[in-house]
């Protein structure tokens, strides 16, 4: 069975100046990985090369066994990206930007899960209002549930929980759980919010400066957590401020 | 979970769209049917007035432009090309931005339908440019008598060359870098320049402006210039109208970036609670200054070549009220850009028609609107 996602030795360079240092990354079938990192380490900019949006200096990027940059189609129909909100376009509706993502999807209709995602976020009363007269937080919805259409393989997510509200933030934990289990779907997500990272994910990614700085599989994960002296949330701070280079390393 | 269906078996979602898009613009004016007549006879005047001013341009120059069509052909037809490359040229700019960074930028038929939306667009465009110079092809020649020599070579010219513009604008539109490199001067853009001084508000118009004032779309203006150097003119008339075309190409750059900040900041600070005269009172220096500083300029140049001092001070004084007029639009509106250049575009036409009709009348019209228009900025945010 092909893996989710594949990373082989990823980099990204602007104008010279390299902005990811060579990654190698898989995710496992079935699993919720979380990226963490200060502002301005990369997160953004590898969801964005993964998803084929950003070009890759070196390396290659594959989803489901597929290669972005040689079989875009192919890898994109497995791939579910939450776009920024702030391009999200200002004149169509919630309602149409699902139906336009569903059917892209190939599906005909918006899917009845996609719209009771929107009922557990509290979408529904904005499903018909331009989005330029929404606020941040239903934006931050629509963004979100664009990603979710179609259950893909594999799902990536930009700081998702920004600007939500405490139950629709538990709603979508709920659905991401749910994603995973019952669809099988693989989850990245780019977060700065620990106790999503400590409570939500089986993979943790710690990226520094560019560089992938700490990668705890599940295994090593569920040792983090049978810690009693420190706590989850702990160990990824103390990975935050560390130096570390290797990123199998114990914290 | 299954992967997407086939992308070619999916409607063109960036048509869909637009058509989307373009039906809920629609929506939103009938909503409010008073405006939407005004703009509408406001849109049907303006182009009423184009067409009118055109035709008459043509008439009266017919024969000019028949002899020059006659003695500069290919001259002449590069210069057009050259026009109805630069049109097209900016949609397809636009248009592979879109695909490689927009909304839909990580869907499976991207950039194909992008692609596919842009040949659309771009045949729309190079058709309305053909018929546009087929008709003014055939005033000229009805105004002439049949006079023009090869009349159907500039036929042909006339609907193939906006065609050629449509196809090269979009294999050179593409781009040759990596989709989400920031541009060099994107990069300056972030650091005020020390010579800004003042409030942050106004370091930022300057900041916004550095890094817009050389940008792809500033290099490419300057081309126009080029184009409108008369034939056997002298070095030193050559050099005099490229400078005062760089220069017009800055002044543009500057009025932009200075009004785009104030949607900018007005969108920042929205959820603060501020007073909005201390806000206008730290953005207004820059736009009075860049508004002024043109007419000004216009005013000299038009004394040096001769024009009588009355006439020149009341085309400065109409230029400077005009640029005001859009400048109290955009503080009066700062939290709806979107709808800015429309509203401006119409309070200005409706000025100029009541100029040309009445013209005591337009001082009235002009201070009657900026009163209105100030208060409005003023009872923003409260």
């Amino acid at each position: 069975m092909n893996m989710p996602l594949s990373l082989e030795y990823v980099s990204v360079e602007f104008g010279g100046r390299s902005i990811l240092e060579p990654i190698n990354l898989s995710l496992a079938p079935k699993t919720i990985a979380t990226l963490v990192g200060p502002n301005g380490s990369g997160k953004s900019t590898l969801l964005s090369t993964i998803a084929g949006v950003t070009p890759t200096a070196t390396g290659r990027v594959q989803i489901d066994g597929y290669e972005v940059s040689n079989d875009p189609i192919e890898a994109r129909k497995r791939l579910g990206f939450m776009v920024a909100q702030e391009k999200l376009p200002a004149l169509l509706t919630p309602q149409q930007c699902l139906q336009l993502f569903s059917e892209a999807r190939g599906l005909s209709g918006i899917p009845e899960s996609t719209q009771q995602q929107a009922r557990d976020l509290g979408l529904t009363r904005w499903m018909g209002t331009g989005l330029d007269r929404c606020s941040l937080g239903t934006r931050q919805k629509v963004a979100v549930l664009l990603a979710l259409i179609g259950n893909p393989r594999l799902i990536l997510l930009d700081e998702p929980m920004n600007g939500l509200d405490p139950v629709c933030a538990v709603a979508l934990k709920q659905w991401l759980s749910d994603l995973r289990l019952t669809h099988g779907c693989s989850i990245l997500m780019a977060t700065h919010d620990l106790a999503v990272v400590s409570t939500l994910s089986d993979h943790v990614l710690v990226l520094l400066d560019g560089r992938l700085s700490i990668d705890w599989g599940p295994q090593r994960l569920a040792a983090l957590r049978n810690d009693r002296d420190v706590d989850m949330e702990t160990h990824i701070v103390r990975a935050l401020s560390s130096e570390n280079t290797d990123p199998e390393a114990d914290p | 979970m299954s992967p997407a269906s086939d992308s070619n078996s999916t409607p063109n979602l960036v048509i869909r769209a637009q058509g989307m898009a373009a039906r809920n613009i629609v929506a939103r004016f009938l909503e409010r049917p008073a405006l939407a007549g005004l703009l509408g006879l406001m849109s049907v005047l303006t182009l009423g007035i184009t067409v009118f001013l055109i035709h008459t341009l043509l008439k009266t120059h017919a024969l000019e432009i028949s002899d020059a069509l006659s003695r500069w052909p290919l001259l002449i037809w590069i210069a057009l090309g050259f026009l109805c490359f630069s049109m097209h040229l900016t949609s397809a700019r636009r248009a592979h931005t879109a695909a490689r960074e927009g909304w839909m930028a990580a869907l499976p038929q991207m950039p194909k339908a992008m692609m596919t939306w842009r040949r659309v667009q771009a045949v729309t465009i190079a058709l309305l440019q053909s018929v546009s110079l087929i008709g003014a092809l055939l005033i000229v020649e009805f105004a002439t008598r049949s006079s023009t020599p090869h009349w159907g070579l500039h036929l042909f010219l006339a609907a193939a060359i906006p065609m050629v513009s449509a196809l090269s604008s979009g294999w050179l539109a593409r781009p040759a870098l990596s989709g989400s490199r920031p541009h060099r001067s994107e990069f300056r853009s972030g650091k005020p320049s020390a010579d800004a001084g003042g409030s942050v508000p106004r370091a930022w118009q300057w900041a916004s402006y550095r890094g817009k004032r050389w940008d792809r779309e500033a290099r490419w203006s300057l081309a126009i210039p080029f184009v409108l150097v008369p034939v056997g003119a002298s070095p030193l008339l050559v050099a005099v109208i490229v400078v005062i075309g760089a220069m017009l190409v800055q002044w543009q750059r500057l009025w932009s970036a200075s009004l785009q900040v104030i949607h900018q900041a007005s969108a920042l600070i929205r959820a603060v609670p501020h007073q909005p005269w201390q806000f206008i009172r730290q953005l207004l220096p820059l736009v009075l200054l860049t508004g002024t500083a043109l007419p000004a300029a216009i005013l000299v140049l038009l004394l040096v070549l001769g024009l009588q001092p009355v006439a020149a001070l009341l085309v400065g004084l109409a230029l400077w009220a005009a640029l005001m007029l859009h400048a109290a639009c955009v503080f009066a509106w700062r939290l709806e850009p979107a709808w800015v250049t429309l509203r401006s575009s119409c309070l200005l036409v409706a000025w100029i028609i009541l100029s040309q009709a009445l013209i005591w009348i337009a001082p009235v019209f002009w201070l009657a609107a900026m009163n209105a228009l100030i208060r409005r900025s003023l009872k923003i945010d409260r």
